[in-house]
């Protein structure tokens, strides 16, 4: 078992002076031309981008373009960004909005393409799908999928109680370390451990099926 | 020895833990090094941590659990513009100011006016100096002339002399003083010459209606002139 840290839950062992956001420092970096440090930002925020503009567009492979779309815009408005807000919070509404322009666009051409195609014309040529309908993933790809969540979820299953409400709390109710720490009643360090060795213990198990 | 193991954890686990610190937004600036380093590798095993992470959260919470890449996707679309970009900044380096302007959309009238702009100009000019010519003043009288005429002129003008004014205001006659020492131009001197003309045209002249007389002189004159 890895070593737990023994800091109070309301002291954190850095100095706050000292302590900035890394998504700042990031966007700080990035704005002065570093592309690498854009590209550690993607890496954190490229799923939780997928996920948000999935609810806009059903179709996978639209969402993945919408989400690269979404990144690239953040990238040539960087130099707007002026940290008033959060990185994510800024990227979200970015993301947001391109899915929205999607969404208008799409129900346009769908407009468009319903008046061309309507008034008695007696082609042979389908309809196109609502959006929604569209599933581009094969049934091999949707097993593949099922099977990984059995597998995460029984990986989940097998954890240590302790282990498992960190990252419960952590993953499902979206709290901070410092408030897990305080219904954990244990220091925030123990509480990164142990989050940490969740996803370990669970990466572990789940590798054989990513690769 | 509890202090050795602390400091030894501290060491060993802070490379992949604050990975996942970093991936709940819980990491502290002094670690972002570390993190940038970890995840400078394209294929890194840190890069792959996340992927889990990422897939640990969305079975949680009953997400769809997509496990395409897109920061490759990204890293190489932004490589690509700033390649073109750069291409294009070179490029521009390499051309002259002028050659910079990119050629307007021009109107076909537009173009057409382009094309006789020459002659259009050249017209115009034309016209302007026509228009300068005809409107322009009679050239002045030579001042000298001029003046010498007017000297003339006095000398010719009637004098009238007060003292010989008779008391009783009766008129006295006017006397034009000439000047014998003027001498008349040549052109003056010689008497008036009469331009030949045969005398039959100048009794058929006389002979023909007032109305036809603009007319009819050059066939009359061709028709009965003596061989």
């Amino acid at each position: 078992m890895a070593t737990e840290t023994t800091a109070s839950p309301v002291m954190r062992s850095v100095d706050p002076s000292k302590e900035q956001p890394t998504d700042q420092q990031l966007v700080l970096r990035a704005q002065q031309g570093d592309r690498r440090a854009f590209d550690l930002l993607v890496l954190k925020y490229q799923h939780r981008v997928l996920r948000l503009v999935g609810r806009f567009v059903r179709d996978p492979d639209q969402a993945f373009d919408l989400a690269q779309e979404a990144f690239i815009k953040a990238y040539r408005a960087l130099a707007n960004f002026r940290g008033e807000s959060a990185f994510y919070t800024w990227l979200y509404r970015i993301a947001v909005n391109t899915a929205k322009n999607q969404l208008v666009a799409t129900a346009r051409e769908g407009y468009s393409i319903s008046l061309n195609s309507g008034g008695g014309d007696e082609s042979d040529e389908p309809l196109p799908e609502p959006e929604g309908l569209r599933d581009h993933a094969t049934p091999e790809d949707m097993a593949a999928s099922q099977e990984l969540e059995q597998e995460i979820r029984a990986a989940i299953k097998a954890l240590p109680e302790d282990l498992r409400t960190a990252l419960t709390l952590r993953e499902m109710e979206g709290l901070s370390y410092e408030d897990i720490a305080v219904v954990m009643n244990c220091p925030i360090g123990t509480v990164r451990s142990r989050i940490f060795r969740a996803r370990e213990a669970v990466e572990e198990r789940i590798k054989p099926l990513l690769d | 020895m509890t202090t050795q193991h602390n400091a030894h954890a501290s060491n060993a686990m802070p490379a992949a833990e604050a990975l996942s610190a970093w991936w709940d937004d819980e990491c502290v600036a002094q670690q972002a090094q570390r993190i940038d380093h970890l995840l400078s590798v394209p294929a890194s095993d840190a890069r792959s941590s996340l992927r889990c992470y990422s897939l640990i959260g969305a079975a949680l919470r009953h997400e769809h659990l997509d496990q395409r890449d897109i920061s490759t996707l990204i890293s190489s679309r932004l490589a690509q513009s700033a390649e073109e970009a750069n291409h294009l900044a070179q490029h521009l380096a390499d051309h002259s100011a002028s050659e910079r302007v990119l050629a307007f959309p021009q109107s076909r009238v537009r173009r057409s006016m382009n094309a006789w702009r020459g002659a259009i100009a050249a017209s115009f000019v034309a016209g302007l100096v026509g228009v300068g010519i005809f409107m322009s003043p009679q050239p002045s009288v030579d001042r000298s002339n001029n003046l010498a005429a007017q000297q003339q002129a006095k000398m010719l003008a009637p004098t009238f002399n007060p003292a010989l004014v008779g008391a009783s205001g009766a008129e006295l006659p006017v006397v034009a003083r000439v000047n014998s020492a003027t001498v008349l131009p040549a052109w003056a001197q010689t008497p008036a010459q009469k331009a030949p003309m045969d005398p039959y045209l100048m009794t058929h002249f006389e002979s023909v209606s007032p109305d036809l007389s603009e007319v009819m002189p050059s066939l009359r004159m061709i028709s009965f002139r003596p061989e």
